[in-house]
């Protein structure tokens, strides 16, 4: 009787402790929105377009928006969470990770180690400042985030595309202005809006007619295409911000 | 006959597997592999400092004071410099309190030039706050994985069963913990707040 008190106690007492810390969600798709800032449209065109980074092997890049750090720093999370979660290719560490924490007002873009030359701490850090911050500070969430994904995906595809020969033609030899980048950018973002199938980033999603439509694709344990991370390594590269 | 070699065999080889055979010197790999990426974060610290001082110069030339507190510090730093393969807790302390500094004056130089509005929107200015806050953050991490590959290191010369394997063939001590200063732990309370 008092070893099952004891053991009631020390649980109770184990779990309080466990709450006090911020909780590591499972991994369950490229976009986790636990706050509700992207719109469904996004949600699914943003989920599109990693999953096809991440299967043409360039980047794993991964949104992940929580409610509150729970007093944590976010760059002691972020990397708590890459830790945990591996994101990118063991032999590549192409993992990113974007995350925002809504109550801290907080935000953070943890580059992992194979893609710190295509993405160095000044440029995450303009990405934050001058992309998605202005956005963030208007209450559009959902087209801040959707902006600077846009950014990481640009460059961490000039980073290992070209680098696998899969860099699209049209997007030149050299590096475009950042102007004609985002321009081109703004163009695909609204056809993709009214085109339908004809808008997918950079390369046509040949395959992806409707399928992708009902979403479901990434809840966990699907077979064959799961979400999960490949091994990745971090060392605490990218950069934070706050709005 | 063959079924009791193989027996035996497997016997053996889960044992070898456990006695810490192989994990004592993989570990001992494992802390020398992390504290030189603790020295290679600070070094890339350390290269940054030139740049982002020619750069507040360029604006902040009447601080020539915390200015030059830092160039001395960092050549204080870079001088002082330990080897992963034998480190004592000696030079362990005398690199950590050399490092830290270092942080120090670069936390003080972080707070004048917030008084800079010109500076504090220069955007070459603001790249290198943004890369120096990058690196103050992998020296974080750095530091973070050395700590537990000591303490993985410790764990398997000091408890059993693995200790006895210690004591009988590798003879490991135990290594020093990195422990943060007194100076550091007071400047780690108010660390530089890099705002933008």
């Amino acid at each position: 009787m008092r070893f099952l008190l004891s053991f009631f106690l020390s649980l109770i007492f184990s779990l309080s402790l466990a709450q006090a810390q911020f909780q590591i969600p499972a991994l369950q798709g490229p976009v986790m929105d636990q706050v509700g800032y992207l719109s469904n449209a996004d949600k699914q065109e943003l989920s599109r377009l990693l999953s096809d980074l991440n299967r043409r092997g360039v980047a794993q890049v991964q949104i992940l928006i929580i409610p509150t750090l729970n007093g944590e720093s976010i760059e002691q999370a972020s990397i708590d969470i890459v830790e945990k979660w591996q994101l990118g290719d063991a032999k590549k560490d192409n993992g990113v990770l974007f995350l925002i924490a809504a109550d801290d007002r907080k935000l953070r873009i943890e580059v992992g180690q194979g893609l710190e030359g295509a993405i160095p701490d000044a440029i995450a850090n303009r990405i934050i400042r001058n992309i998605v911050v202005p956005y963030f500070k208007q209450q559009q969430f959902s087209e801040g985030i959707v902006q600077g994904t846009y950014q990481i995906i640009t460059l961490a595809d000039q980073e290992f595309g070209q680098q696998q020969g899969l860099e699209a033609k049209d997007s030149g030899g050299n590096s475009l202005p950042m102007g004609v980048i985002i321009f081109l950018i703004i163009i695909i973002v609204v056809l993709g809006r009214f085109g339908g199938g004809r808008g997918r980033y950079l390369r046509g999603g040949g395959g992806y007619g409707g399928g992708w439509g009902g979403g479901g694709g990434w809840s966990s344990g699907g077979g064959g295409g799961g979400w999960s991370g490949g091994g990745g390594g971090f060392s605490g590269g990218g950069s934070s911000g706050s709005w | 006959m063959k079924w009791r070699v193989l027996v035996l065999a497997l016997i053996s080889t889960s044992f070898l597997t456990a006695c810490g055979l192989q994990s004592i010197p993989q570990s001992k790999n494992n802390t020398e592999a992390a504290l030189a990426e603790v020295n290679n974060q600070y070094k890339r610290r350390a290269d940054l400092i030139p740049n982002l001082v020619n750069v507040v110069k360029g604006y902040a030339s009447h601080e020539q004071a915390t200015l030059t507190a830092v160039i001395e510090a960092r050549a204080k730093a870079t001088s002082t410099q330990i080897d992963p393969s034998k480190v004592t807790p000696e030079q362990l302390a005398q690199f950590q309190a050399a490092q830290g500094n270092l942080s120090q004056a670069l936390g003080r130089l972080m707070v004048v030039s917030e008084q800079y509005p010109n500076l504090k929107a220069d955007q070459n200015f603001r790249d290198l706050q943004a890369q120096l806050e990058g690196t103050e953050n992998r020296i974080t991490v750095a530091r973070q994985r050395y700590i537990e590959a000591i303490q993985g290191f410790n764990n398997l010369v000091t408890v059993p069963p693995t200790s006895w394997t210690n004591s009988i063939l590798y003879h490991h001590e135990k290594m020093p913990q990195w422990d943060m200063t007194a100076e550091e732990k007071a400047s780690a309370e108010k660390a530089p707040e890099v705002k933008f």
